[in-house]
């Protein structure tokens, strides 16, 4: 990580989304205390808490695989934090009770995890992390082990579970919806700092960068400017029109596919790949052109707030 | 037999010959020993004995040094036990969870004594430890123990470890365990296969030293098998067999002595 300097409002949702090894995991270790700073500090509600040790810090790390100890039931995992504080038997069963209630897993309470299906086993992990309601809860991409379906709905729910306990959270993924989905605040993470700060729809329509429109914008991240997806269009070849108003990038229809039950191209291009809406006139391995009107493509803002991040 | 054996599947064949051979490999060998300690004149090839006696059974029991070897077997063997699991747990865990210079070089220090022989490695301690006045006492034994079954107990220990993974570790850290919290509530429960394998292997290598224990011992310190080797240069069969079943008898009640500790450890974990 490199000069990475950001604050979180009490209650906030933050997401940071980047290519895999550019330093999300490490800073979320970091926050935890599980790997020392070289320099800077991390304050928690205006205190300093570089020095303090991962379990003297109110801060919990819900990890990718969801760890749950095996040999304890999912009621002794969950409780096993207020077990640390020393809170009562009475209150660790009441808190633990209520919160498995509300990731609707109840009747399992006495199951081990290994009878549980890999979301079950997220949602008591998260379970165990909200029960302990810390100042700061940190998710390290708990959704990448499920299939797509199972993390959409998990999303959801988890979404609205650290809504209702009130939960300031840093949310990190390299799923490009999860990443729009989840946060209240999105960062753009590249090589071990943030190369963009704003607003999910803001970052995702307006990249201050190619660097972040190649990570997160929705379209096409050219050299001189972006273009958004819902200005994008496929044609044939052939179709190319002699109007200079138009800026033309070559493809190829890799796929005709379904996204929210709407039939789009997913089109492979020199940079990657995008999903365009289908007209139904093109097929699978046809050579196409993805064009747009000059005019609607959008110069990189290159915006910096005041501690130089981009915004 | 032939109309039983077309009405085996194949999973009762396998399973009727294994527990033919399980039998012949460790049931079979048993009766033979207990028959021979109570036999009388029983020589190859004849199946069974011309008779049977208490004789061999009287003399061990009447040897005035028996009570004493096994205490002293027991003693050396219990530390020897606590001792490894002192030493392996850190050593296992340094080795599985942390990369740092040196540790291929101490990795083979450590396994080392597995590839030396152990009676060298005595002959040379044997002299520091007169200088420290331990040889000729159990303590000195104890040590020289630790030889042949530490590098064992640190494999052991080890495959444990990595078994169990850091990041269950880091879990119960960032949940609010401390470091002891972290031993006693997460690796302990976790790692009792391991340490019930490491107990065991130990004890049973150390049951079993005489030539390291004559060294370092001098002749003062008196093992069950201090006692029991020498009776090998005799001609009494059946006392030799009587010995055996005593040696095979310890392991059997240290394995009940485990269990219960087991128990025991469970019990105080799950207070914790």
């Amino acid at each position: 990580m490199q000069n990475l300097s950001f604050h979180l409002e009490e209650g906030e949702h933050f997401t940071v989304v980047g290519p895999s090894g550019c330093g999300k995991s490490t800073l979320l270790r970091c926050l935890a205390g599980l790997e020392n700073l070289d320099e800077g500090d991390i304050y928690l509600r205006e205190k300093s808490i570089v020095r303090l040790k991962p379990e003297n810090r109110s801060v919990v790390l819900m990890f990718q695989d969801s760890l749950l100890f095996p040999h304890l039931t999912v009621l002794e995992n969950v409780t096993y934090g207020l077990k640390r504080k020393k809170v009562s038997k009475t209150e660790r069963m009441s808190q633990a009770e209520r919160m498995l209630k509300k990731v609707k897993l109840f009747k399992w309470k006495d199951a081990f995890p290994h009878e549980l299906s890999g979301g079950q086993k997220q949602r008591v992990s998260l379970a165990r992390a909200l029960v302990l309601k810390p100042d700061l809860l940190l998710l390290d991409e708990p959704f990448s082990s499920l299939d797509a379906t199972l993390r959409e709905s998990l999303r959801g729910e988890v979404k609205d579970l650290l809504r209702e306990e009130g939960i300031t959270s840093l949310f990190i993924t390299h799923d490009r919806d999860e990443a729009i989905e989840m946060g209240d605040r999105l960062a753009v993470m590249l090589e071990g700092r943030f190369i963009q700060i704003g607003l999910p729809y803001d970052v995702v329509t307006n990249p201050s960068s190619m660097e972040s429109a190649k990570i997160i914008g929705e379209g096409l991240a050219l050299e001189e400017g972006f273009i958004p997806l819902s200005k994008l269009k496929a044609i044939p070849v052939q179709d190319k029109p002699s109007n200079q108003d138009f800026t033309f990038v070559s493809g190829k229809v890799s796929a005709v596919t379904v996204k929210n039950n709407i039939e789009c191209y997913r089109i492979s291009w020199e940079q990657g790949s995008v999903l365009v809406m289908s007209d139904g006139r093109l097929v699978a391995g046809q050579e196409v052109l993805l064009s747009a009107k000059r005019e609607e493509m959008k110069k990189y803002s290159h915006k910096k707030d005041q501690w130089g991040l981009a915004q | 037999m032939r109309l039983f054996l077309k009405g085996l599947g194949k999973r009762e064949l396998a399973t009727s010959f294994m527990l033919i051979l399980f039998i012949i490999l460790f049931i079979l060998p048993f009766i033979t020993i207990g028959l021979k300690s109570v036999s009388v004149g029983w020589r190859w090839p004849a199946l069974l004995p011309n008779g049977l006696s208490l004789d061999a059974w009287r003399s061990i029991m009447k040897d005035p040094k028996l009570i004493e070897s096994l205490v002293t077997t027991f003693k050396v063997a219990f530390l020897v036990v606590l001792l490894n699991i002192l030493l392996a747990i850190p050593a296992a865990r340094a080795l599985s969870h942390y990369t740092f210079k040196g540790k291929s070089i101490i990795e083979g220090l450590l396994l080392s004594p597995i590839l030396i022989p152990g009676i060298l490695l005595a002959m040379g301690l044997q002299f520091t430890m007169i200088q420290f006045g331990i040889a000729d006492k159990m303590i000195g034994v104890v040590f020289v123990h630790l030889i042949p079954t530490l590098p064992y107990a640190i494999r052991v220990m080890r495959a444990g470890y990595e078994r169990m993974g850091s990041s269950l570790y880091e879990q119960a850290s960032v949940l609010g365990a401390g470091l002891f919290t972290r031993f006693f509530t997460i690796a302990l429960p976790l790692l009792l296969p391991s340490i019930r394998s490491l107990m065991l292997l130990t004890f049973v290598i150390s049951l079993g030293q005489y030539a390291l224990t004559a060294i370092i011992g001098g002749g003062t310190v008196i093992t069950l098998p201090m006692l029991y080797y020498p009776y090998f240069s005799s001609s009494n069969d059946a006392v030799i067999a009587g010995f055996s079943i005593l040696f095979a008898l310890l392991p059997l009640l240290f394995i009940g002595f485990v269990e219960v500790m087991m128990r025991l450890v469970i019990r105080a974990v799950n207070r914790v």
